[in-house]
């Protein structure tokens, strides 16, 4: 039941974009097709479940114990900084598939601020190791809902006659915002 | 010195970092639910913008070409944890309602944007001036789309109400929905202003 | 070598500095917060306190409003409730000494805005006042006809919630802060 709770709320209630604003720079930036989107969305699945899970462990087992918390920003940026490095290393020998697919993603994850978001929240959060990379890896989904969602509206709406000023970006917020009104309607089904 | 004020004020209008650029999205959208909020936030990442644009261009010949954004990344962390424990301290309500967004100024596009862009390239002194111009812009975008969202959706500005007590307000502007499509309507109403400026030259 | 030697130059140097602002911000931190509990309380008091006293059991964590001459003037204690329309509502809710709310306030919700929300509002907190344990039904009126609280319009969950989270406030100070020895 608890697990549940955290995976309808992660997704749907308090969607990462829609409800806590995480994440929006590759939202609007990287949502121009579809497949691309994916893509993203994938990268970002990968480095948000084991960024949070390192970082967890890392200020549970250092940042506590020594007494550091106000490191906590400085730390847990290393930490996704550095994996994406070491993703991106390893994706490159093991999967050059892969790698031509999510590579040109990755860098631009280090400033994802949905990462270095999920993984404060997983820790402020009283959750256990288990729970905060549940959440994490949820939160990850909720991102890919999101932004397939909106890729796939926005590869419609080129073809839509659009007025002039609000051509591109302008008219994606305005389809964001109807969508995120959408997901408001979520709110009340976790209590 | 025409130079420097170009520097300036590019960061206002033609390159302004969140209405041009569209970096550093995620505050702007969050926090701008009052003009305080949306204020505190400007003028929080302003410093560590100014910060960071400052150490870095003073260091840029100091640091490997191979490590060059993590060592970016740990110095606009240490201001931004700086800030926060500044805004703990004497501003605790200000860190009631920007909570999280404060250490994720870390993560704001636009300052390792700016770090990777221009600090590590130029001296300290227009580092400085383009922190200001951008950080101005920043907060600048940040207190119009505020503004906006708090007439609108609490009808107060700065929580001085306007129409009386109690009022009857578009509630939805202060609420996600009204983040985005008011950035939405801004961006395009300055396309429009600026297409009549070009039809007019 | 010397990406690594510079890169831990710089991770050492934020360290230090860092720890030097945490020292120097520890003090104004630690007021700064009992500033903002103090006002919280301040707030669900019809009277202006004098001095604050924390007193803590198992259950619960009081806090006692004295006034200049270290007469006790009224209780305050913190409860929450799960039963909120969208998460927990947590409430701060004042006692007089003769068990009966003053007022509360409350300190996090996620109730739906402009609906739900409205339950920090003063006309829906006034009918909270003067309210004590004896003869009184806490009830919503929609569940119970004797029950004193006029419910929300389109927030009745939310409205059902602060009254059962300021009813058991009441019941804390009322069975659970007579046990303290220490008053």
């Amino acid at each position: 039941m608890e697990i549940l709770l955290i995976v309808v709320s992660a997704v749907f209630v308090n969607n990462v974009v829609f409800a806590r604003f995480l994440g929006i720079c590759p939202y609007i930036g990287v949502s121009k097709k579809l497949d691309t989107a994916i893509g993203m969305g994938f990268a970002v699945t990968f480095v948000m479940t084991l960024g949070s899970a390192i970082a967890y462990l890392l200020y549970k087992g250092i940042l506590v114990p020594y007494k550091i918390e106000f490191m906590q920003t400085v730390m847990f940026i290393l930490v996704i900084a550095s994996l994406v490095q070491v993703v991106e290393i390893v994706l490159k020998k093991v999967s050059k598939v892969l790698y031509a697919s999510l590579g040109i993603f990755l860098p631009l994850i280090t400033t994802n601020c949905a990462i270095l978001g999920v993984a404060i929240l997983a820790n402020q959060g009283d959750y256990n190791f288990f729970e905060s990379v549940l959440f994490s890896f949820f939160s990850a989904m909720g991102f890919i809902l999101a932004i397939v969602l909106f890729a796939g509206i926005r590869e419609k709406l080129e073809t839509a006659d659009v007025p002039t000023p609000f051509k591109n970006v302008p008219i994606s917020f305005v389809v964001a915002a109807i969508l995120s009104m959408a997901f408001m309607g979520f709110s009340g089904l976790v209590k | 010195m025409k130079d420097a004020l170009q520097v300036f004020t590019r960061g206002f209008v033609s390159e302004n970092p969140v209405l041009k650029m569209l970096l550093g999205l995620c505050p702007v959208l969050a926090v701008t639910t009052t003009a305080e909020n949306g204020l505190g936030m400007g003028l929080a990442t302003t410093f560590v913008l100014l910060g960071s644009n400052t150490v870095i261009s003073a260091s840029a010949k100091l640091l490997p070409k191979t490590v060059r954004i993590p060592a970016y990344i740990v110095v606009i962390a240490t201001f931004v944890t700086i800030v926060d424990l500044l805004i703990k301290a004497f501003s605790p309500e200000l860190n009631q309602s920007l909570g999280l967004f404060i250490p994720l100024i870390v993560v704001n596009c636009m300052i390792l944007g700016r770090a990777e862009a221009y600090a590590s390239k130029n001296g300290i002194g227009y580092s400085i001036i383009d922190a200001f111009g951008m950080g101005f812009g920043f907060t600048f975008a940040l207190l119009l789309l505020s503004a906006m969202r708090e007439v609108l959706g609490a009808g107060t500005i700065f929580n001085i109400p306007l129409v009386g007590e109690d009022p009857k307000t578009i509630l939805v502007m202060a609420l996600p929905p009204g983040a985005f499509a008011g950035l939405g309507f801004i961006i395009a109403g300055l396309n429009a202003l600026e297409k009549k400026q070009k039809s007019n030259a | 070598m010397k990406p690594i030697v510079v890169l831990t130059l710089v991770g050492v140097i934020s360290a230090l500095l860092l720890s030097y602002v945490y020292d120097v911000t520890k003090e104004p931190i630690a007021e700064a917060k009992a500033k903002m509990k103090r006002e919280a309380i301040q707030k669900i008091f019809p009277f202006t306190f004098d001095s604050l006293r924390t007193n803590k059991t198992e259950k619960a964590v009081f806090y006692e409003a004295y006034d200049a001459e270290l007469n006790i003037k009224g209780i305050a204690v913190e409860t929450s409730t799960d039963k909120g329309y969208s998460g927990n509502i947590e409430v701060l809710v004042g006692v007089s000494t003769a068990c009966e709310v003053y007022n509360y306030k409350v300190l996090a919700h996620a109730e739906t805005p402009g609906l739900g929300d409205k339950i920090d509002k003063d006309k829906f907190k006034a009918q909270f006042k003067g309210k004590g344990l004896e003869g009184v039904v806490w009830k919503v009126k929609k569940d119970d006809k004797d029950g004193f609280v006029d419910e929300l319009t389109a927030a009745t969950i939310s409205s059902r919630a602060v009254t059962e989270a300021v009813y058991q406030g009441l019941k804390l100070v009322s069975e659970e802060y007579p046990k303290l020895s220490d008053k």
